[in-house]
């Protein structure tokens, strides 16, 4: 070939080249602008936080304190799966949503749940798959997904799993303490008649413990906590992450996160409150955070056209002491029921789930005391 | 011994027409029979006479050579020679003679179908003289022999026309809408690519070859429409004959890029296009042509759709590129040309096209990336030996053997978001996901839901927010995939038997081999809604010989012809019962010369085999007019037509000719869809439908003189079948279920086909100036050999059928309802120029320059593009009464204006019924029922 082929090639290539690189870029297509996540729906606390018909339960704050990870039902799917979704700390547009839609998946109930997101964007959440309208759950599984970009998923324990010597059906609760360090409260299930003779029936969860998990290569491991046997509820103290749980309805017990002999850090609160009398008050449920605990009580008091309820929510030191009142409701005036307290990491913000008929419903408390 | 010693060469054609013209038509008869011959091998044929300038006296046993010498001739007594089966395109011609001035010249033009006179007056060395003189062409107008209606275009057209595809060259013919010639159905066509079939046995009528064939790389298209010679087969309605170039004598070529991206906003489309081609000697006598031709466009399918009028559509703001409307087709052909002693020369051919789209898909307009995608790649390498007479020859026989395999395969699915390079090039081959599984063909696996394939659910980014019409999250989950390839054997013999008879025989024999594999909602186990994956694997063969003589006196020519085909569908189709089928096919021409005026008048039968897919059963995803699920028919026969037509062709003045056709077509035997029983749902392909076309055509040539020629069309037909297209259930048919025999109703009645195009128009024009005109501005004159050219088109509207909202139910008679009509004018300017030493130039193609909004389909139910307000309504009614739960706040669906309680949830009919509206709006917006905008391409080039 001889050089006059050559010569008006390059000659052309390098026209070619200058005009399709002299800075003539193409015009892109009008790209899909969605629109702009919402903000809070009011600054006043409480603040509704999700508005949904299903419910909407079991939230936790992200480790960074950012986002408020939560369960909802997913109204509009016949299959009625449970979905986890994020919302940022201060309320509006869901930013992320996981749900079980993979193939196969579809004529199953599907309900994710118990999740936990770290800072560095690991997700935990147990994913349980059964036949629809199914009383049991079926197939349960400790997930960890990667919320990045081409996010990876694995399960790490399929559950029944051993904890020690404990047999764990479930979890909740889970908590990150490391990067591959996690705390959540054991459970198992059985259904039982909802009522004595009834044919409907219903899942009865049973507090086992506050499990330990640490994350391997091959899945998870699972360790309880000693001393935390018959545990309902829990949440992490400083210093330390102890672990402060409850058996009943009357005191907080605090162990070492290794495990140890629990005692009695809190009680009923506030302790030196006179109850109107023939009033009783229990604790429904608490949280803690560093120092701080939110502690969730219920008070009935009689009156001539029967009990009413009492809700309130106290914060307090984790170790115990004066407790402040940020939350109070009564079913004389609001039909809504407050069921679960979370505390963000900072402790200045707690999310109260509520419930109102069937409708079950997330709540932001900011500028906790 | 020359060519001219056979006694065949005395015979002259001899013509009533002016005495001026008579010296142009005065050629020996056998250059009348290479005629012939040579139109089915894409070749034509060079003659003339060499004399003494001097003396005027013939010179003999001169040697001629064409192309360097590749080919040559001695000249006769009378000093003739003659050189036949010379490919069309340019050739070089040169005399040496000892006591002569060499004489060399280089632009002498060979089209197929026609004979160029060359003589030739060699200068004494003492005589000044430099060039050989042309005297004359045969002239193609008035030929007699020409009995076919060919209309062509050659490689000045394409260089000069606003075309930069074979289909846009071929679309400028009269008779063409689209792929329809003439009325008929798509796929009734064929193409020869150097004197080669190909076809897309599979499913011709609803894609293409896959093989996209560069025009750099051609010299000659052209498409003839009547009947046409016995040598030919699968086709009805028109046959497209391509000739490719050979490698020259020397090196030349051309470097091109086009592109629009000068432009911007929504008349910048993305294109960029980058041609390289280049041909000449390689070593020895064999040469080479080698293209490389690169196309990249961000809207592979522009639409010319008017702006949305709601801001909140992201096309409001710039209507055009489309999003994930992407192509890219990448083109690599090559051509060996091996001459193998005097008599035989070798051809090696090889062209390989990768077609790949990202589809733009209504239903994924918020999240496109999950909108299918395609790939088509078409292969073809061909063999090629040709036998061309022996010096001497009693009797002339040439002989053109070929060998090829043409292979094409389609996938279309879902494919992962365009990763984009450079403009519209991703540059990698387009995954689709799913191939492996089609590949195997394992229905068993496919039962299942495929791993790979996710649920898509209704988008949440709609402006709208509610769940309705717009789809995301994943794909639809089609798995489609075919392949079709076929190995061809193809002999064709031409043998002059007598003076005035010549004999055509050949044969040829295709073994094919197809395999398909559909699946739909792959996220899906099959069950249900969900039908089966259906596979198919078989081996169908086509076989065709055929005989054809043509015999002429002075004025008057009569060739006639018979083809015999052979189809056989092959096995592994289920438990019909397999038998091959055959049909015999005359073809018969007269034509003669009158006053003036060449008089054709030809009468054949044309067979084709039908649509391999036909054979298969076919599954498809809509129920509107056509049901799912037709059953596929492996003994289904040939397609037929049969074509009668009469020609004038008229010489009006020295450079203009007019053209009539008028022809009547009767289509049988085209492959229906026809009920079993009274299901709709429960159907087979017949062999059910027939139909005629009938139409005149005029076409007026000026052609190209003193720097412009011009060229007018205008067709006025009428085609009609008793259904539109083989998915279109033919009800008045009928399979009676018990017995499966056949119901025909006491009459049948005719409905317009879907290219029944009544009126179309197409005007042509191209001028030069020349480089010295316009005025000198620094130095230069911008104007000088400026090349303009524009095309009209006009077409009456295509018929469309009316139904009633449901799309269900017709509300008048299939295909009698009418588009708009269509009009548009393209455009060419080119300007040349040097670049050191070499000749360049650059170049402004605009199409539809006027940017008219050309309707070419229009909703069926409203006879507009636009769905009427109560379809609005109705689907939005439905979408509503599907999803009618409240929006809570958090949800990414909410949409604060919608909630005009400002309570946190949009709630009931009166603030979720405004969105639903305003999305049934959203997407029934039409786009695809305009055709493009006015597309312009900037381009510089370089030849060589």
């Amino acid at each position: 070939m001889s050089m006059r082929l050559i010569n008006p090639i390059v000659a052309g290539l390098m026209v070619s080249l200058a005009l399709g690189a002299s800075g003539c870029t193409h015009t892109d297509p009008a790209s899909v602008v969605t629109p702009p996540p919402e903000g809070p729906f009011t600054n006043a606390s409480p603040a509704q936080l999700t508005f949904n018909s299903g419910r909407d339960e079991l939230p936790s704050f992200t480790q960074d304190g950012l986002g408020i990870l939560y369960s909802f039902q997913v109204s509009n799917r016949t299959d009625r799966d449970r979905c986890v979704g994020l919302l940022p700390a201060e309320g509006g547009s869901r930013r992320f949503t996981l749900c079980e839609s993979r193939r196969g998946f579809n004529d199953s109930t599907d309900n994710l749940a118990a999740s936990a997101l770290s800072s560095a964007g690991a997700l935990l959440y147990v994913a349980s798959t059964s036949r629809t309208n199914a009383q049991l759950p079926g197939t349960t599984r400790l997930t960890l997904s990667d919320t990045s970009e081409g996010a990876s998923t694995r399960t790490l324990i399929t559950m029944p799993v051993r904890a020690g010597s404990l047999l764990v059906d479930w979890l909740v609760d889970i908590r990150w303490i490391g990067p591959a360090n996690f705390v959540a409260l054991g459970q198992q299930f059985t259904v039982m008649p909802r009522c004595p003779g009834c044919a409907q029936r219903d899942t009865i969860f049973i507090p086992i413990a506050v499990v330990r998990g640490e994350i391997t290569a091959l899945g998870a491991t699972l360790t309880p906590v000693l001393g935390t046997e018959g545990a309902v509820a829990y949440g992490l103290a400083a210093p330390g992450n102890d672990i402060v749980f409850r058996t009943n309805q009357v005191a907080l017990q605090r162990v070492a996160l290794e495990g140890g002999l629990p005692v009695v850090a809190i009680g009923v609160p506030p302790p030196e409150t006179s109850l109107p009398p023939g009033a009783t008050r229990m604790i429904v449920d608490h949280d803690c955070q560093g120092g701080k605990c939110a502690v969730l009580t219920i008070t009935q008091i009689p009156s001539l056209s029967g009990p009413y309820f009492e809700r309130e929510i106290y914060t307090l030191p984790a170790s115990g002491g004066a407790a402040s009142r940020f939350g109070f409701t009564s079913s004389l005036t609001s039909p809504r029921v407050w069921e679960a307290v979370r505390l963000s990491p900072d402790g200045s913000r707690a999310v109260v789930v509520t419930r109102a008929v069937n409708q079950v419903d997330l709540f932001l408390f900011t500028g906790l005391p | 011994m020359p060519d001219s010693q056979s006694p065949a060469l005395h015979v002259t054609c001899r013509l009533r027409s002016a005495s001026r013209r008579r010296l142009m038509m005065i050629i020996p008869s056998l250059f009348c029979l290479s005629v012939t011959s040579a139109s089915a091998q894409s070749v034509g044929t060079l003659f003339g006479r060499v004399s003494d300038a001097a003396t005027a006296g013939s010179l003999t046993g001169l040697e001629v050579r064409l192309d360097g010498g590749r080919r040559t001739a001695i000249t006769d007594s009378s000093g003739q020679y003659r050189l036949r089966a010379i490919p069309a395109g340019v050739h070089s011609l040169e005399v040496i003679w000892p006591g002569y001035r060499p004489a060399r010249r280089s632009d002498i033009v060979v089209r197929s179908d026609e004979v160029t006179r060359v003589d030739i007056i060699l200068a004494p060395i003492a005589v000044q003289l430099t060039e050989l003189r042309a005297v004359g062409v045969q002239d193609p107008v008035l030929d007699p022999l020409a009995t076919a209606s060919t209309q062509r275009i050659d490689e000045q057209d394409l260089r000069r026309l606003p075309v930069s595809t074979l289909e846009d060259a071929i679309a400028l013919q009269a008779g063409v809408v689209g792929d329809s010639y003439r009325g008929g159905r798509v796929g009734q066509q064929s193409f020869l690519l150097d004197g080669f079939g190909l076809k897309n046995q599979l499913d011709a009528s609803t894609g293409g070859t896959g093989i996209r064939i560069p025009p750099d790389l051609i010299t000659e298209a052209a498409l003839i429409t009547n009947g046409f010679s016995a040598r030919y087969g699968q086709a009805l309605s028109g046959l497209i004959n391509v000739v490719t170039r050979d490698g020259g004598e020397r090196w030349r070529g051309r470097v091109a890029y086009e592109t629009d991206r000068p432009l911007s906003g929504s008349a910048d489309l993305g294109l960029d296009r980058v041609v390289l081609q280049g041909d000449g000697p390689l070593f020895g006598k064999v040469t080479g042509v080698g293209i490389i031709d690169l196309t990249g466009r961000l809207d592979a399918d522009p639409v010319n759709a008017p702006r949305p009028d709601s801001p909140l559509d992201p096309r409001s703001t710039r209507p055009a590129p489309l999003p994930h409307n992407s192509g890219e087709v990448w083109t690599v052909g090559g051509k060996l040309t091996v001459p193998m002693g005097d008599r035989f020369i070798g051809r090696l051919f090889g062209i390989a096209t990768t077609d790949q789209r990202f589809l733009y898909d209504q239903q994924y307009k918020y999240d496109p990336t999950f909108a299918p995608g395609s790939r088509t790649d078409g292969k073809l390498f061909t063999a090629h030996v040709q036998m061309l007479p022996g010096r001497g020859a009693g009797t002339p026989i040439l002989g053109d053997l070929r060998i090829g395999w043409f292979g094409r395969e389609f996938m279309r699915g879902t494919v992962d978001a365009p990763d984009y390079r450079f403009g519209g090039f991703t540059g990698r081959r387009l995954e689709i996901r799913g191939e492996a599984l089609a590949r195997a063909q394992d229905t068993v696996a496919a039962s299942g839901a495929i791993e790979g394939f996710d649920q898509p659910e209704l988008s949440a980014r709609s402006p709208w927010g509610v769940p309705a019409f717009f789809l995301g999250a994943a794909s639809q989950g089609e798995i489609a995939w075919n392949r079709f390839g076929e190995l061809r054997t193809q002999l064709d013999m031409t043998i002059g038997i007598a003076r005035s008879v010549d004999i055509f025989v050949g044969g040829l024999y295709a073994a094919q081999d197809v395999k398909t594999f559909q699946r739909v909602l792959a996220y899906r186990p099959v069950g249900g809604i969900v039908p089966p994956a259906t596979a198919s694997s078989f081996s169908p063969a086509i076989a065709a010989a055929y005989i054809e003589g043509q015999a002429r006196s002075a004025d008057l020519a009569v060739v006639a012809g018979v083809r015999y085909d052979a189809f056989n569908p092959g096995g592994n189709l289920g438990n019909a019962s397999l038998g091959s089928r055959s049909a015999i096919n005359p073809r018969i021409a007269v034509s003669t010369v009158l006053e003036g005026a060449t008089i054709v008048a030809s009468l054949g039968r044309f067979s084709q085999p039908p649509d391999l897919q036909f054979l298969v059963d076919a599954a498809f995803d809509d129920t509107t007019r056509t049901g799912r699920f037709r059953q596929g028919n492996p003994n289904l026969g040939f397609e037929q037509a049969s074509q009668f037509e009469l020609s004038a062709r008229l010489r009006l003045r020295e450079r203009s000719s007019l053209k009539f056709n008028v022809f009547l077509k009767n289509l049988d035997g085209l492959v229906a869809t026809a009920p079993i029983g009274v299901n709709p749902d429960s159907s087979v392909f017949l062999n059910a439908d027939i139909g005629t076309v009938r139409g005149i055509e005029v076409i007026f040539e000026r052609e190209r003189h003193n720097g412009w020629g011009a060229r007018l069309s205008g067709v006025v037909q009428k085609a009609e079948a008793t259904v539109t297209d083989a998915f279109e259930l033919q009800r008045l048919i009928q399979i009676d279920p018990t017995n499966g025999d056949t119901l025909f109703p006491p009459a049948r009645s005719k409905f317009p086909l879907d290219y029944d195009r009544r009126i179309a128009v197409i005007a042509a024009i191209d001028g030069e100036l020349l480089r010295t005109w316009g005025p000198k501005i620094l130095g230069t004159r911008p104007l000088g050999g400026l090349t303009a050219s524009g095309v009209f088109r006009y077409g009456s509207g295509l018929p469309y059928s009316r139904t009633d909202m449901s799309g269900d139910s017709l509300t008048v008679e299939p295909n009698g309802s009418r588009l708009p009509d269509q009009m548009t004018v393209d455009a060419l300017i080119r300007r040349p120029f040097r670049l050191g030493g070499f000749e360049g130039g650059f170049y402004l193609d605009v199409r539809n320059l006027l940017g008219k909004r050309n309707e070419i389909s229009v909703r069926r139910d409203t006879g507009n593009p636009f769905a009427s307000e109560e379809t609005i309504e109705i689907l939005a009614n439905t979408a509503y009464l599907a999803n009618p739960d409240p929006i809570p706040y958090e949800s990414p669906r909410y949409r604060r204006a919608a909630d005009t309680d400002n309570n946190g949830l949009i709630s009931g009919r009166g603030e979720l019924f405004p969105l639903y509206v305003a999305a049934a709006r959203d997407f029934t917006q039409p786009l695809f029922v305009y055709g493009p905008p006015r597309v312009v391409r900037f381009g510089v080039e370089m030849v060589f």
